[in-house]
Order: structure tokens, then sequence, then C-alpha cells
């Protein structure tokens, strides 16, 4: 009886999976029609269903940003072109068609150049990575631990000395930590885009005299929050608060 | 100059003698009490129901602090006055005298007395006053440039127009005192003065023009000035250009009265919300001057005493004239004016509307067409025609990708204020190309609302196109995107599933395991060979103590055996009691167990000689009885005491 209950269980579970998967397909071919069509408003309600799950598929954030882009949405087109790049920093797609769209932000704030060895710790720490040095990680390790296994067990003569097998360790440790910094980017909010165009820059949070007007599209850093404000950076380094409801975060 | 002395016009209406006898009343009044050295300062002496007057006048001592630069000035007045039926005849004399003072301190304007026929004197009070360095009003000086005893007339010509104004002021103040006396009939001036906002119409569209006109409509003389304009909330205002200086009047004919209009001011008003919006009242302030006829001769003219009194007045003649005018101040509101403005039609209204209403004509210019990528371009857009050009929106760029553009700047001027408010807005439109091409600028829309045609217009530019070279700074590390003039397409490969638990391998357990499995192995095998080592150290250690043990085992089985007189068991169990004890003790496996590593084994133990031949002397016992065969009860007893004995001792030793 159990067993039988159990059964139905089971299969009622893989029915509604199934249906759940294909409906996500089905979701995406009509979004993709939409879109073709060039029927963005309708693109952007289906593909914004599929980003609402927040899934780790660029391509959902790619086309929507593209749908956005369509519609001239330029806040909300650079958001998903940079939650792809989070995703997938490779993308080469998502970051040709952000610095197009970035190139039609008026009264652009340009970004500070970064020195070299800031852009260098940034390539090396970008969120594809984790899980490579992830791996890297392990392997070491795992080739340490097998070593001192055998050795443990008088199977294995080769004599490595100790200082060979700490240096390992050591470099395992250094893969550990950049797997988890890139990993942190991966699943940071720090940055946000800002989604209403001319937002107001306050000296503190509460209004006052706009220190500035930021345009719509603008990344910016997010250093930490009060109330209904942000208190954040702007590319320029610029810093101040604005309101939570102008600013989303990626 | 008989005008000014009109100020003091009396009015001689003298009942004589035969009024009731009353109280008299005489005072001084001064028309400051603070003055300054310059100033000239105006007295009265009023003197009330006198009958037969034969003299008034001030006393002497006047001229000690003043000078008389005026006067004296007589002026009658007379009230009839009916109370309880019972008839009361009022006459007041006054006479006015302009002075100036001659020092600074604190004055005195000494009493005045008077006389009448029956000799009779009366003693008006005296007034201090308090004369300071400079001028502290002009309100007396207008005195002077019509005193023929001035002395700088030309100065006061200068300020003319100032003292006409002061004068009229006066004047009213002498009208109401005179009316304090005299009753005098209404002045209603609403017909003959008013002022009127005029507007072409009523009913608009937001943004549509109206002109309204602020029209003074006249039929007496005055001087009047706008002195509060409407507040047009909700309007943006224009004024029309007015004929410098001088007004023009017009004339105009209402309900067959002839008026002179003179339009003060004309504005351009152009409403910016809709609904009923009101235009408040417009005021303007003045003096108006009305005609008035005196109360006919007076038979005081023929008086000889006043006939004396007035006898050195050269303007006796105007003064008693018989027409006079009135200078009143006037006080004029215009009404209020309604206007319905209307919301432009939805219908056919383009999506590029940017609120303007009127007759435009569109432009556009740029400053160059061959630019490199350092350079910046200006695209200016002209909106020029008539309308609420300050209202209109600036139209959006619509600009390729690889150039920029900056918020516009935007001017705007009114050229023409006729009879439309005409004007142009210029939009300059800063861009900065980034990417080296051939780019066109779209022809940038503008539509406005025609309120002739009620319909929206619709014009545009003509495309501008660019040519853009790369310039010094210019690094092609971009080119490849910037080929680009649209967004790549997107993806449409079938998406077969959602990745939605995604962490970083770092940040799952699966991952820490493969860290933790092999570790725990490591420990583990750690673990098992300590304790193996333990355990083998810890067999001698349970053998060599278990050794006694057994041996006192075998020792009692072989007491039993020896008790029971069994010759060969007893001795094999003596002989294993003492090897199995030996071999536990020095830790030698039994096979390899030897009389000769034993002794070596008991000498590295130091045992004693003794003990040693006490041992040897058990197993040569046990082997001579075990193959020789032959052993007494005496001597199994023996052996086993000395088996006991040795194994006593060598547990004594290996202690």
């Amino acid at each position: 009886m159990i067993n039988k209950v159990s059964f139905i269980f089971i299969l009622l579970f893989v029915s509604i999976a199934a249906a759940a998967q294909n409906n996500y397909g089905e979701i995406w071919n009509n979004a993709n029609n939409h879109y073709q069509q060039k029927s963005y408003d309708s693109a952007a309600i289906l593909y914004q269903q599929l980003a609402k799950l927040e899934p780790h598929n660029t391509e959902v954030y790619y086309n929507l940003g593209n749908t956005h882009y369509k519609l001239n949405n330029i806040g909300e087109a650079v958001l998903n072109y940079e939650r792809a790049l989070k995703v997938d920093p490779n993308n080469k797609l998502a970051s040709d068609n952000l610095y197009l769209t970035q190139s039609r932000i008026n009264n652009r704030i340009q970004p500070l150049s970064q020195i070299f060895f800031v852009k260098w710790w940034h390539s090396i720490t970008k969120s594809s990575m984790t899980n490579v040095y992830a791996l890297i990680a392990a392997i070491i390790f795992l080739v340490t631990i097998i070593y001192m296994i055998l050795s443990r067990l008088e199977r294995i003569s080769i004599a490595i000395p100790v200082q060979a097998r700490v240096g390992a360790l050591a470099l395992c440790a250094i893969f550990l930590i950049l797997s988890f910094i890139a990993a942190n980017r991966l699943t940071s909010d720090a940055f946000a885009i800002v989604m209403t165009n001319d937002s107001q820059l306050m000296q503190e949070p509460k209004y006052s005299k706009a220190l500035s007007l930021i345009p719509e599209g603008t990344k910016v850093e997010v250093l930490s929050n009060k109330d209904d404000w942000y208190e954040i950076k702007l590319p320029d380094g610029r810093a101040g608060w604005m309101q939570k409801a102008s600013i989303t975060k990626i | 100059m008989s005008k000014y002395i009109l100020l003091l016009l009396p009015l001689f209406s003298l009942a004589c003698g035969n009024a009731l006898a009353q109280d008299v009343v005489f005072s001084a009044s001064a028309s400051a009490a603070k003055i300054g050295i310059q100033d000239q300062v105006q007295v009265q002496y009023s003197i009330k129901d006198v009958d037969n007057l034969q003299s008034l006048g001030p006393d002497a001592s006047i001229k000690q602090d003043f000078d008389v630069v005026g006067g004296p000035y007589s002026s009658q007045g007379s009230q009839v006055r009916i109370i309880n039926g019972k008839m009361t005849q009022s006459k007041s004399v006054t006479i006015t005298y302009i002075l100036q003072p001659k020092h600074k301190g604190k004055l005195t304007i000494p009493a005045a007395n008077a006389q009448d026929a029956n000799g009779e004197v009366y003693t008006s009070n005296s007034i201090p006053i308090e004369v300071v360095e400079g001028s502290l009003a002009q309100q007396q000086q207008q005195r002077r440039s019509r005193d023929p005893f001035g002395d700088d007339p030309f100065d006061a010509i200068m300020r003319q127009r100032q003292r006409q104004m002061q004068a009229l002021r006066q004047r009213q103040q002498q009208q109401r005192q005179q009316q304090q006396t005299q009753p005098t009939e209404d002045i209603d001036l609403g017909k003959d003065l008013f002022i009127k906002v005029v507007v072409d119409k009523s009913n608009v569209y937001v943004g549509e023009q109206i002109t309204a006109s602020y029209k003074l409509y006249a039929r007496v003389p005055m001087n009047v000035n706008i002195s509060k304009l409407p507040s047009l909330n909700g309007f943006w205002t224009q004024d029309f250009e007015m004929p410098n200086g001088k007004i023009t009047p017009q004339e105009e004919i209402i309900d067959g009265q002839r008026y002179q209009v003179f339009t003060l001011k004309k504005s351009a008003l152009f409403p910016q919300q809709t609904g009923t919006l009101e235009l408040d009242p417009a005021e303007a302030d003045g003096m108006a001057r009305i005609v008035q006829k005196s109360q006919g001769r007076d038979p005081f003219f023929d008086d000889p005493f006043f006939n004396s009194f007035f006898m050195d007045d050269p303007f006796a003649d105007e003064f008693f004239g018989r027409m006079s005018y009135k200078d009143v101040k006037v006080n004029l509101k215009s009404k209020p004016v309604k206007i319905t403005v209307k919301p432009l039609p939805k219908e056919g209204q383009p999506s590029t509307y940017g609120g303007a209403v009127g007759n435009f004509q569109v432009s556009s210019t740029v400053d160059k067409t061959e630019i490199t990528t350092d350079d910046v371009v200006n695209v200016v857009f002209t909106i020029e025609g008539s309308g609420n050009i300050k209202l209109i929106e600036a139209p959006t760029l619509d600009l390729p990708n690889g150039l920029t553009s900056y918020d516009p700047q935007i001017v705007d001027t009114i050229t023409g204020r006729s009879t439309t408010i005409r004007g142009k807005k210029i939009i300059t439109y800063t861009i900065t190309p980034q990417i080296p091409g051939d780019y066109t600028i779209p022809p940038i829309p503008f539509s406005y609302f025609n309120t002739s045609t009620g319909t929206y217009d619709f014009t545009t530019t003509k495309a501008i196109t660019l040519k853009v070279k790369p310039g010094q700074n210019y690094s092609a590390k971009n080119t490849d995107v910037v080929k680009l003039t649209d967004i790549h397409n997107i993806n449409t490969t079938p998406l077969d599933d959602l990745i939605l638990d995604s962490k970083p391998m770092v940040l799952t357990v699966g991952y820490w395991s493969m860290y933790a499995l092999p570790l725990f192995a490591f420990i583990g095998i750690i673990a098992w060979k300590r304790r193996e080592h333990e355990l083998s150290k810890d067999t001698v250690l349970l053998r060599n103590k278990r050794a006694n043990k057994v041996a006192l085992k075998r020792l009692t089985t072989a007491k039993k055996l020896l008790e029971e007189k069994q010759q060969t068991p007893f001795y094999e169990e003596i002989s294993k009691a003492i090897w199995l004890y030996l071999s536990d003790k020095l830790n030698i496996p039994l096979s390899s167990l030897s009389r000769e590593n034993v002794w070596d084994a008991l000498q590295e133990h130091n045992i004693s000689k003794e003990n040693q031949k006490l041992v040897e002397r058990v197993m040569d016992e046990c082997e001579t009885a075990l193959y020789a065969g032959k052993a007494g009860a005496q001597q199994m007893q023996q052996t086993y005491n000395d088996a006991v004995d040795a194994i006593s001792k060598l547990e004594e030793t290996f202690k």
C-alpha cells in the first residue's frame, strides 16, 4: 500500500517536473518568436518570467537585455547585460551589447581607468574562474594526501621532502582563496544599476539639494544602506546617497 | 498759482447776525508737529460761532521764530444742523498761514487772538513744534515755488511732478477738512473713470495665445498709474511692446458717452493648465479732477471787513470764481476675467509631441560635417514661429550608435511683440563621436498644435550626414565592437533547462566532501597505524603480566598431578610452565626458544647466577624425569618446590 502511494507520488513529481521544464522551453521559444516579430513588449514580459527565477543561464538575461535595448529602456538593458556577464564574464555578445548600450547613455559618467594590476586582479578573479580554481585546489590536495597515505602505509618508497608537501598544501589553500573570491563576485550584490534617469545623488540619506543627477544605466557600487537609501560610489569615484527605489542590484 | 490757494477754498456762506449765541471754539492746528528747518508748516486758526468777528490774527510774536511765507488765507464755512427740530447754525472762519521756521529747536507757534463786535477777545491755543536740521518732508515745500517770497524757484521747478502729486494729496486733506464743516455731494466716478481688462478670447486650448489689454477709460482729467497687475497664475506671459513714453489716448464711445481710452499694458498670455483660470483684477491708483460748482457768490464778499481782509490778495478774483475743481483720490479696480482652458485633443496627437501650440517652422544646421573622434559637433535645431515658444520641450535626438550627445542647450528669444508673440527656440545638441565612420543623424520630427485649424501639424528637418575620422586620441581597441551598428541578435538555441540552483563549486558540500573523505581516510590510517603500534607494545606487557598467572595455573595443575602421582603429566606440566613463563617474560617466541638464548636473555635481564642455576636444575630434573622415566614421590615434590621457587624468584627480579 505504502509502496503504491509513494509510487504515485513519485510519478506525480516526475511529471510536474517534466511539465515545468517543458514550460520553460515553451516560454523561451515564445519569447524568441515575439522578439523576432519585433513585438518587444510581449517578449520582455516572457523573458522576464524566466529571469525572475534567477537562473544561472546567461542567455535569458542576454535576450532580455536585447529586448529592453530595443524598447529603449537603457537602465533595464544595462542591468540584464550585467547580470548575464555576472554569470559568464567571458560572454562576448553580452559585453559588446553592453558597450553599445552604454554608449547611448546621455551624459554618461566615464569610469576611472583602472591601474593595470587592478585590471589584472579582476581578470584573475573573475567569477567564471571559481570552479577552475576549486578543481585545481582539489586535485593538488588529493594528490598530496594520496601520496601521504601511501607513504604511511609504506606502499611507496619515493621520498618527497616535507617542505614540498607543505608547499603543495599552501598552493592548494591559495587556489581555494582565489576560488572563494571569484565565487563572491558571482554571488555578491555589491553593484547596482541606476534605473531612473536623472536620479538624485544626495550628500546625506535624506532629501536635500542634489549633488548631481545620475543618468539611467549608470553602474554604481553599493557601499551601505540606511532606511530607504543606499550609499553608493559612482564609476568616477564620487560617493553619495541614492534612493533605493531608483537603483536595482545586479 | 490760484489753484493752490484753491485748496483752502473758503466757502462763504454766512448768515449774519441773527444766529443764536453759541459756545465759541477757537483752535489752532498745524500740519506737522516736527519739521525740518527747510520745511514749511501750515497753521490754521479756526474760530467757530462768533458773531460779528472784528479781527482775527496771530500774536505778533509769530515773527520772532517764523517767517510768514504765505497767508493769511481766509476761509469761512457754515453748517446747519437740526437737532430735535431745532435749527442750529454754526459758522466758522479759518485763516491759514504758511510759516517757515527761522531757527532750530523747540518752538511754539503762538496763539491767535480774535475779537468780536462786542469787544470780546478770544484766544486760541498755541502749538509746540519741533524744528530739526534739514528737511523732513517735502510736503510743505510745494508752497515755496509759488511763494512770492520763495528764494529758490528753480529748484522747485525741478521737482515739479513730485510736488504736484503731493499737492494733490494735500488738497485732498484740505477737502476732507472742509467736508467736516461742509457737506458735499458724493462723487461717483464709476461712469467717468474705470479700468478694464480686455481679452481677445476667453475659451482657448492649453498653450494658445490670449491677448490681454489693460485699458483705462476716462472722461475726466486724471493722473492714474497701475498699482497692481493681476497675478497670472497658470500662464506664461509675455508683454507686448508699448509705444515708448506718452500713451496716446484713443476715443471710444460707450453708451453715447465719449471716453478717452488709454491702453496701459498689453500682454500675451499662454495658459499652462486646463480648467477655468481667472485673471485677478488689475488695480490703479491716482487722482482725478472733477468739476464742481462753487456755492454761489457770497454775501461776505461785500463785507467791508472781509474786503479789507483780502485786500492784498491778488488772487481774490479767481478765488471766488464760480467754477471750481476738486481733485479726488481714485482707486480703480477692474472686473476679474474668467478664461476657460480646454485640453489639447488626444486624437491625432503625435507621440513626439512636445507641447507646442501656435504656428512654427523648424530647421536644423550642423557646424561641420567632417570631423574626427577628437572633435565635437553642434547640431542646432531651431523652432521659429509664433506661439508658446518657451513652453516647447526640446525633442530628443535619435542618434546612431557611436555618437553620444549631452543635454541640449536651449535659448529662447522673442523677436516679435506686435500682435502675436513670435520668437525662436534654439536648441543646440553637442555631439561627440566615439567611433569613426559615416553617420546619418535622422531628421528631427517636430509637431505642433495649430489653433486655427484645430489639428496637429507635423514638420521635420533634413537628415544630417557626418563623416567621422579617427582622431589622435582614438584608440582602436574597441574597433571590433564599434563596427557593430546594432546589438548582436538574441540567442535562439532552445533552452533545455534553467539552471536554477548553481552555486559555485567552492560553496557546495560535495566539493568539500572531496577534501573531507581523503582527509578522514588519511587520519584514519594514521590512527590505525598508531593503534597498531600501541597494541604491539601492549602485547609484550600483557604477556609479561600474564606469564606469572599462566605459570601459577600450570603449577596448580602440576600440584594436582603430584597428588595423583601421575609422573609424566606432572613433569610435562612443570616443563611447560617454566618454558612458557620464560618465553613470555623474555619475549622470545616459543619456537625459537632454546637453552642458549634463554641464558643470554636471562643474562641480559641481570638474573643472578643462583636463580639461573635454579631454573637450570628444574629444567634438568624435568628432562631427566621425562626421558629417564624414573622419579620418586619425594623427587616430584622437590621439583615442584624448585619450580615454584624459580618462578617466584624470577618474578621478583623481572619486576
